[in-house]
């Protein structure tokens, strides 16, 4: 009897699922419910052939069986017919949230840098905006009325202080603060004079630093690199042209293949394939030296390169301007990262 | 040597070379060359030198003293008579205005045609202008003048150099001739001057006077002391060439400099260990030598290098390994990591901080901006810096002028900047350094990092389902309230208070125990007006230096186990004077001793009909929990009764209704 049961409730879902319109349900509502031909009056009628002892389960199950058919029956029956479209839910309409704002971009880029090196093992450092000549120039082996401080274009406050040109004070400050082996980064704002499409007279820089004994060259390379290839593409390749910074000896500037073209050529990197990114170098042994460590005992590398630059690249931005506008335009636009 | 670009000038081709101020010798084409055949493997031809220094003990026609060998190693010079000074033959003419100089005489044209040819700055006296035949090299009289070559007439200093006749000062050492004794068509005997000059006085000099030349641009930067009798020789000759003299016998000469003869102790293993470059012993020595270096290995593992004159930017043995690796290939160089394992110390507490409060506000709907630490005094002084702010000596622009004391003059100018392109409404906030002058001049200004807010508009962000209303006050307390909450800091103390920018009665103080965070309020009409704000706008700033004086300790911190029994809810509208504030009456609540207040909090504020003018009504729920046990109804009536009579004494609260 109870086998009966299961099976009708069963056939009952499936004719009720399959119901699409106020006819179809009458003709299920009378197959089941009605006192004459109905299903369940059918079995009503039979539950006296039941054993005694069973009887009143049995009738507590066609009972529940009943209501159940009853009740999911009134439901698709209101479900057709009776909700009016004002009382249904429009589940397209906007939810009760915050509009989410955005973070900065040239921050996004930050973090992203910050992370790459932490895990590269190095520690991240900080210096004041505000530096002496000492630790912007002096230090960095720039003496007083050397012709490499032209090419900063140095903002100058009174008191001897100025606005770091670079984040590379911030090497003379660690430097001085601890004992080899170190391998630092410092993220920061620097200063320039000069303002123009690629020019912002505030931007950031990165500074990375690694003094330690038997630090290399090669090192220099592999740390470059692997840093291009985690926060641009697998591809992504590093050449280094030798060049000038009086901090450091060798010195080099390095290119990155261009992470739009993928060095073919396209107007970003001037049909060159290469995009410039930044300075480094082994940490000349005079800068060493001023800051109380053995140049012929430990060897270091320092690089220096431009956030906003990457944070441009990145995103396809071409205007450095639009990096400080702050027009909600442009800063919602990176709500989502 | 990175080659900038190529621009054709008729049949030629000018290459523009971005030379690193390190390398005065390669500022010419002879260097260049140089530096060329040493990549190509080629040998240099040098340009001809027709005359040798052979009548070297004839006497010259004019006399030589140099009275500051300190600031002048060596003194040539040579004489050039008959000469007729005219137009340059056009292939002189022509290969200066190819690369940008204008001709002006066939002599001045020949000392240009050589600085840019072997890189040595010359000059040309017309030596008949010169009293007493004489040069003297000397420095410049305190108050001393001279009209340079470009007309202006300079102010001396004595620690600047000159060359004098026997009466006067006829040029700037190393910067700009005198017009006195400029060569003119009248002109008929030359002097011609090859000196060395000190870099760093030359470099001084040219900044007081604000005269940059080419003279200058590499006297400054180390010009090569051998190479002075050669270049005068290779000039004259051009002179004579071009002007149809002849040069006269004899060289004035004065050296007191001693011979340079750097030698630098290489050692090829410190080569090695410093690209990780694998380099053969025998391709150093050579690259070494076709740069023109003596390389002596006698000593063993250390050799000893003599870089030629020219080069006096080699001085220690890293620069011998840069020029190894630079001429072998810096991409020859492997890559490798460094071998050194370093615990990061990542993120600070403070940065961790930064962090979750930008995460916090941005999701209250703010965006984050970035704006330069530059501004401008009316900036500072609008926004409480009564100095104006730390100048800039030399600013871009005047609005530019000052290091930002406070974060909202930018943010204000980006809401203004926003709201003018039809926004509705702007939400923007900025974490960043700014700053004090120091209370000692000399000492570095004081860089505290803040958090700043601001947001205004004609109407409030809001749901669909809420009706239009203005932006105001308790949208950014919300923000900020949570900015200070992330921190575990529950208890911020809202206490009204007044700024010259902020509209009297809609500002607040922002306090946690007892430390004063920030400020928040509603921005004055006449400030929003000079930011061409035209709606209500809102800004707060909260210091992260005090934010983490208050920061509840870590460790300390211990969860409070949940209630088992049911708290009773009563609620209480209140009639009051509106001078009261809210936070009183949730303080007289709890100032009622010995009932068991679980939390208090208000569900509806109004005024107007029918409450009467000046007053208030407040709706505030109470709710009460006595830990352990259930509490009945009688109890509640009483906690009810004590707590409406102090709210009557406090603050003359009636009950609505009553």
């Amino acid at each position: 009897m109870q086998d009966r049961l299961q099976t009708l409730r069963e056939r009952f879902d499936s004719e009720i699922s399959a119901a699409a319109d106020a006819a179809a349900l009458s003709r299920i509502r009378a197959g089941y419910l009605s006192r004459k031909g109905g299903a369940l009056s059918q079995l009503l009628r039979s539950l006296k052939e039941v054993d005694p002892a069973e009887r009143p389960a049995v009738g507590d199950s066609l009972n529940s069986l009943k209501r159940y058919i009853e009740e999911r029956l009134a439901l698709a029956e209101g479900s057709l017919t009776a909700t009016p479209a004002a009382q249904r839910l429009d589940v397209s309409l906007p939810g009760r949230m915050l509009p989410l704002g955005s973070a900065h971009p040239v921050n996004q880029v930050r973090r992203e840098i910050e992370e790459i090196f932490l895990e590269m093992g190095f520690s991240l450092a900080q210096g004041p905006e505000v530096e002496t000549d000492y630790f912007n120039f002096v230090a960095l082996n720039f003496p007083v009325d050397h012709p490499a401080r032209d090419t900063q274009d140095t903002f100058y406050l009174e008191g001897g202080l100025l606005l770091r040109t670079h984040t590379s004070p911030v090497q003379i400050r660690t430097l001085q603060a601890r004992k080899p082996p170190l391998k630092i980064i410092a993220l920061g704002k620097v200063y320039r004079r000069d303002s123009d499409v690629s020019h912002s007279p505030m931007f950031h820089q990165v500074e990375g630093l690694a003094v330690a004994e038997g630090i290399t060259f090669a090192d220099l390379k592999g740390t470059v690199l692997t840093f291009a290839r985690r926060i641009f593409r697998d591809d992504t390749q590093v050449r280094f042209r030798p060049s000038y910074f009086p901090f450091v000896e060798p010195g080099a500037e390095f290119d990155l293949s261009c992470v739009l073209c993928s060095g073919k050529g396209c107007a970003t990197c001037k049909r060159s394939g290469w995009l410039e990114m930044g300075g480094a170098g082994m940490v000349h042994p005079e800068v060493l030296r001023l800051s109380g460590h053995d140049p012929q005992r430990v060897s270091g590398f320092a690089f220096g390169l431009g956030v906003d630059r990457i944070a441009m690249l990145k995103f396809g931005i071409d205007d450095i301007r639009l990096l400080f506008e702050n027009d909600l335009r442009f800063l919602n636009q990176f709500s989502g990262a | 040597m990175p080659l900038d670009s190529l621009e054709s000038f008729g049949d030629d081709t000018v290459y523009h070379f971005d030379v690193t101020t390190n390398r005065p010798d390669c500022m010419n084409h002879l260097g260049l060359g140089r530096e060329l055949a040493v990549a190509e493997g080629t040998r240099l031809k040098e340009p001809p030198v027709h005359r040798d220094d052979s009548p070297r003990n004839a006497a010259p026609p004019a006399s030589l003293a140099v009275e500051a060998p300190e600031l002048c190693g060596r003194y040539t010079a040579l004489v050039i008579q008959k000469v007729k000074v005219g137009t340059s033959p056009p292939w002189l003419a022509r290969r200066l205005e190819a690369i940008g100089l204008r001709p002006i005489n066939s002599v001045v044209d020949a000392t240009n045609y050589v600085l840019w040819e072997m890189g040595h700055p010359l000059h040309a006296f017309d030596l008949d202008k010169l009293s007493g035949r004489a040069v003297r090299v000397r420095r410049a009289k305190s108050g001393e003048r001279l009209t340079t070559l470009d007309g202006v007439e300079r102010k001396l200093a004595p620690e600047m150099l000159v060359i004098a006749d026997d009466r006067k000062a006829v040029a700037v050492a190393g910067v700009m001739g005198g017009r006195d004794s400029e060569i003119s068509g009248a002109t008929t005997e030359v002097l011609l001057e090859s000196a060395h000059f000190q870099a760093a006085s030359v470099r001084k000099t040219s900044r007081t006077l604000g005269l940059h030349t080419d003279a200058s641009h590499r006297f400054e930067r180390g010009a090569d002391i051998e190479v002075t009798l050669k270049a005068a020789a290779r000039c004259a000759a051009l002179i004579a060439e071009v002007t149809g003299g002849m040069v006269a016998p004899g060289v004035l000469e004065d050296r007191q400099a001693p011979a340079t003869r750097r030698e630098i102790v290489l050692r090829p293993e410190r080569v090695r260990g410093l690209l990780g470059l694998d380099i053969a012993e025998p391709v150093m020595q050579d690259l070494l030598q076709r740069l023109g270096c003596g390389v002596n290995r006698n000593s063993g593992p250390a050799w000893r290098v003599v870089p030629p004159s020219f080069r006096g930017d080699l001085s220690l043995e890293e620069d011998l390994v840069e020029e190894i690796a630079r001429h072998h290939g810096y991409e020859k160089i492997p890559v490798t990591l460094p071998r050194v394992f370093l615990f990061p110390e990542g993120r600070s507490e403070s940065e961790k901080r930064l962090d979750r409060i930008r995460q916090g506000v941005r999701h209250c709907g703010f965006s984050e901006a970035l704006n330069l630490s530059l501004v401008s005094e009316a900036d500072n002084r609008a926004f409480g810096d009564a100095s104006g702010g730390i100048q800039v000596l030399n600013p871009l622009n005047e609005s530019e002028d000052r290091l930002r004391f406070s974060l909202i003059p930018g943010l204000l100018r980006n809401l203004s900047h926003n709201l003018n392109r039809h926004l509705n409404e702007g939400r923007l906030f900025e974490a960043g350094r700014v700053f004090r002058a120091p209370a000692t001049p000399g000492e570095l200004p004081d860089e505290e990092e803040k958090l700043g807010l601001v947001l205004g508009g004609r109407f409030a962000a809001r749901h669909w389902s809420e009706p239009e209303r203005q932006p105001d006050f308790f949208d950014l307390k919300g923000a900020l309230d949570l900015a200070v909450n992330l921190h575990g800091i529950s208890q911020v103390e809202w206490k009204p208070a007044q700024r010259s920018f902020l509209v009297p009665g809609r500002g607040a103080e922002i306090r946690a125990s007892g430390r004063l965070l920030g400020w928040a309020g509603e921005v004055a009409p006449q400030t929003a007006s000079a930011w061409s704000l035209d709606c209500v706008a809102l800004a707060g700033e909260i210091s992260l230096r005090e934010l983490s004086t208050v920061l509840p300790e870590g460790a300390s911190f211990r969860h409070t186990p949940l209630a088992r029994t049911p708290g009773v809810s009563r609620d209480l509208s209140l009639i009051l004077d509106a001078s009261h504030s809210y936070r009183e009456v949730e303080a007289a609540i709890r100032s009622v001793e010995g009932i068991p207040v679980a939390s208090i909090e208000l569900f509806d504020r109004y005024e107007g009909a029918p409450i009467p003018r000046e007053k208030i009504g407040l709706s505030v729920r109470v709710i009460f929990r006595a830990p352990g046990r259930t509490m009945v109804s009688e109890e509640i009536s009483e906690f009810l009764d004590r707590i409406i009579h102090r709210l009557r004494d406090r603050l003359g609260a009636v009950l609505r209704g009553n």
